[in-house]
């Protein structure tokens, strides 16, 4: 198979020889590495075969959908503090790991899986209690702010 | 009398941009999706597009579909005009003819929401419109720029009257009263939105591209044969076309028996008088008089 840009024909045959970190940020963009590629492969694990498997799927898009739109950059509130730490595994690819390692329990939202705080249960009742939109959105954004600072006590990585 | 009847267009109006205001209810997500930088983003956008796309068609339960075309209104928010009309409209449209009667509705103030958010349309037409797109490659590409240029886009000026309008005037008739109320509602916004892509398919065109090749024009209207018109005869005809097909769907909706139908189309009448252009307002006007005769005394109250 021919790839024609000569960047991505570099990439993946230095992919293959399992030099991958020389060409972060090149010719994708760093958040497929650390967003795209770990929350598909879990939104693919967590959503069994079945019937009602794409239900599933989309279901689980749908609550994740404040997670997916930080990671985007829709939310402007994230993108005026940058507080993406430039070291260390990304939030949500622990999210994902536990998520995997807990099997059923793992299929909370992502981003209460990385803060490791607060349950889903919380999280409903503090939705209900907060009638206003504006305050529901602002307590996701620091839940999200929260799971993107490197200070935040993450759940630690699957030995 | 003017102040007032200035004041109730502006309610109307108001009350149409409420209707269709796009408010979401997604889980720890704004009612609406705040402008960001373009080109942010874009290509993980469009994963997640393909993967509800694909999974649209498959889906099983009412509210993943609601869930689905809510996603991919906010995804359409943030991916150029292009993508909007390729990737999404043409999946929002195949909702149109799902079996439940809210998922209808949905899809139809789905898809009038996302040509409000389309400027400026594609240079290609929908790949599911195998009509639009035949055209596209049967007409040849030739002669100078500016009639290049035409036809280039003349398959952007047929989205409406041969892709999508053919799918929305089967929502008058609908068996669902929620489907037809919810089209009244969004015919005026429609028509704005078939207007503005009209107008940006036929570009006016720039001064020194029509001084300079102006006579070369004429001579590549001859050879190309007597059928070939310039873009202004050009536009004319597609808007009396537009206009002709959206008068018919808003006669239908007019003409309905259900007073609500009636009354939610009142409601943006404005906004249909002023895109159906004016030789078509003296037969709106006429079922106006009639709504004033009728036993529905919030007919003649909205009528009047």
């Amino acid at each position: 198979m021919r790839c024609p840009p000569q960047a991505k024909r570099d990439h993946i045959s230095d992919a293959q020889r399992a030099g991958h970190d020389r060409w972060r940020g090149e010719v994708f963009p760093i958040y497929f590495e650390q967003f795209l590629h770990p929350y598909l492969s879990s939104l693919a694990e967590s959503t069994p075969a079945g019937q009602d498997h794409f239900d599933a799927r989309i279901d689980k898009l749908y609550q994740d959908f404040a997670v997916i739109a930080a990671q985007m950059g829709f939310m402007r509130d994230l993108e005026a503090t940058p507080v993406r730490g430039t070291a260390g595994p990304a939030p949500l690819r622990a999210a994902a790991g536990a998520s995997r390692a807990h099997g059923a329990a793992g299929r909370a939202s992502s981003v209460i899986a990385a803060t490791g705080a607060a349950s889903s249960e919380q999280l409903d009742v503090e939705a209900k209690a907060n009638a206003v939109p504006r305050r529901i959105t602002r307590a996701a954004t620091d839940l999200v702010r929260a799971s993107l600072s490197p200070r935040a006590p993450l759940i630690p990585p699957r030995r | 009398m003017t102040a007032s009847g200035a004041r109730g267009g502006g309610l109307a109006a108001q009350t149409r941009q409420l209707s269709l205001e796009l408010q979401l209810d997604i889980p720890n997500f704004p009612r609406q999706p705040q402008p960001v930088a373009a080109g942010k983003g874009e290509e993980g956008v469009l994963v997640f597009v393909s993967l509800v796309c694909s999974a649209l068609a498959s889906l099983v339960q009412q509210s993943s579909r609601l869930r689905a075309m809510e996603m991919l209104l906010v995804f359409a928010y943030h991916l150029p005009d292009a993508h909007k009309l390729d990737r999404i409209l043409p999946y929002l449209c195949s909702m149109l003819t799902d079996e439940q009667a809210l998922v209808r509705a949905a899809a139809l103030r789905s898809v009038t929401q996302l040509l409000a958010m389309v400027n400026e349309v594609g240079r290609r037409a929908p790949f599911a419109a195998p009509c639009v797109r035949s055209r596209l490659t049967l007409r040849p590409c030739a002669g100078p720029r500016w009639r290049r240029h035409a036809q280039a886009t003349f398959g952007s000026a047929e989205l409406f009257p041969e892709y999508l309008l053919p799918l929305l005037s089967k929502m008058a008739d609908d068996p669902e009263v929620l489907v037809q109320t919810t089209y009244a509602s969004c015919i005026g916004s429609l028509s704005e939105s078939a207007f503005r892509l009209l107008q940006s398919a036929f570009p006016p065109p720039a001064d020194d591209v029509g001084a300079a090749t102006a006579a070369a024009a004429e001579d590549a209207a001859g050879a190309a044969g007597p059928d070939a018109a310039t873009p202004a005869e050009g536009y004319d005809a597609a808007l009396d076309r537009l206009q002709a097909l959206m008068l018919g769907e808003a006669r239908n909706l007019l003409a309905s028996q259900d007073t609500v139908i009636n009354r939610t189309v009142l409601a943006d009448i404005v906004n249909l008088c002023t895109y159906c252009g004016p030789r078509n307002v003296d037969e709106l006007l006429q079922h106006l008089i009639t709504y004033l005769n009728k036993s529905d005394w919030q007919l003649r109250s909205v009528a009047s």
